[in-house]
């Protein structure tokens, strides 16, 4: 049988450790939403002078449709990107609060007085606070 | 459009960092300072003022692959680096345009960590990095060992050149996760993922390209996690449950014992109960 001293140590260890995949998982969402506008401010700015900014298109190129076009093909490709992580994102975190909650379930359980483990403090407790309010036999029958 | 990409495959073993280190700083590294780097030389001083400015932007790239990751990290490090006379950075953001005597490039990167429990896949394990060891209370067979993984991407791409050159170069300290990547040169793959070239801005796309093949690697590895500890938990969580759900209800009844004592015939609780 294991003891619950080793389970109060062992479930929040598990807390942490699905705590740490859910912010890590959430950060890698960040950091791409972070590179992608990064990337758009570069490319998306306004291109004036040819030197100060990164252009899609060759200088003899230029046209606003094809611009427009270059600037779709930009977006669309991140946003596939994008999109398939965050649905595996998703599915992961769902997984991960699902299984936080039941662990954390399991630990309040652990933590939870039982019979067999503090009946000389809180279940004592109680049965003297009861026996002098009430009659032994309108208790003791539920115990 | 005509796209063609060189690439190479690189495993190697711990023991190798200087030869990885060299290999990624002569392929993320300004072209202008290739000549002046002598192999090996770059991990053996590791002093900011020992690299190049071609070559400090790389060293950024490598600390976020090997090092251990500050809550509010700065991709492109410090600020005595910012400060220098040579590099433009591009402060808060993920790329870094050398603006001066190698402006036609801008470096890009990209990091993702992960835990695995394939300790077999792990190649090399750095001090920077999260890892641990998961007792399970009830089967010692049952017990996880857990280490943190990166996958980096860093992209070198110019941005002036109509036809452009680029160099993606991918990291990661575990075979996990590496087994099903796109080839670059493969146009279906491409075309498989939504992701087209990009006149200019190919190598960006080829960097979007890269971070989304990398994307089930990294998804399965945290699903691996998530089955790894659902088959540490389950190991008795049957009994416990059995045992646990039962001290709440004793609490409850003698809780209902006691009210009844006071104020009603024994067995029927009234409102005020719990108070």
């Amino acid at each position: 049988m294991v003891d619950d001293e080793q389970l109060l140590e062992f479930y929040p260890l598990v807390l942490q450790i699905l705590r740490i995949a859910a912010d890590w998982i959430q950060e890698s969402i960040d950091d791409l939403q972070w590179l992608v506008d990064d990337m758009e401010r570069l490319y998306f700015s306004p291109n004036t002078s040819g030197d100060s900014y990164a252009t899609f298109l060759p200088l003899n190129l230029k046209a606003v449709k094809a611009e427009d076009a270059a600037i779709s093909v930009f977006k669309k490709n991140w946003e596939s990107v994008k999109s398939k992580q965050q649905r595996l994102a998703k599915t992961l975190l769902t997984r991960i609060a699902r299984k936080q909650a039941e662990v954390e379930s399991l630990k309040d359980a652990v933590s939870l007085p039982h019979s067999a483990h503090f009946p000389h403090d809180v279940l004592q407790a109680n049965t003297e606070y009861v026996a002098d309010q009430t009659e032994p036999d309108s208790w003791n029958r539920f115990l | 459009m005509i796209f063609c990409a060189c690439y190479r495959n690189i495993g190697l073993q711990g023991g190798h960092d200087d030869v990885i280190s060299d290999l990624v700083i002569s392929q993320l590294g300004s072209r202008a300072d290739e000549t002046r780097m002598a192999p090996g030389s770059i991990r053996r001083n590791t002093s900011p003022d020992h690299f190049s400015p071609g070559q400090r932007p790389v060293r950024r790239f490598l600390a976020q692959f090997e090092a251990k990751w500050d809550l509010n990290r700065d991709l492109w490090g410090s600020s005595d680096d910012k400060g220098s006379a040579d590099i433009g950075w591009g402060g808060g953001s993920t790329h870094l345009a050398l603006t001066n005597s190698h402006k036609e490039d801008v470096l890009f990167q990209y990091h993702m960590r992960v835990f695995t429990t394939q300790s077999g896949g792990l190649r090399r394990a750095y001090t920077g990095r999260v890892s641990g060891h998961l007792t399970a209370p009830s089967d010692v067979r049952r017990d996880l060992d857990i280490h943190e993984i990166r996958y980096s991407v860093g992209l070198k791409t110019t941005w002036k050149f109509d036809l452009p050159v680029f160099t993606l170069v991918t990291m990661s300290n575990s075979f996990s996760g590496l087994e099903d990547l796109g080839e670059l040169y493969d146009a279906s793959a491409w075309r498989a993922v939504n992701i087209r070239p990009l006149i200019r801005a190919t190598g960006i796309a080829a960097f979007a390209f890269r971070v989304r093949s990398l994307l089930p690697g990294w998804a399965d590895q945290w699903s691996r996690l998530l089955d790894q500890i659902d088959r540490v938990l389950s190991a008795d969580v049957s009994t416990r449950l059995v045992l646990y759900l039962v001290p709440p209800m004793v609490v409850l009844l003698l809780t209902t014992a006691r009210t009844a004592g006071h104020h009603a015939p024994a067995g029927e609780p009234q409102e005020n109960y719990g108070r």
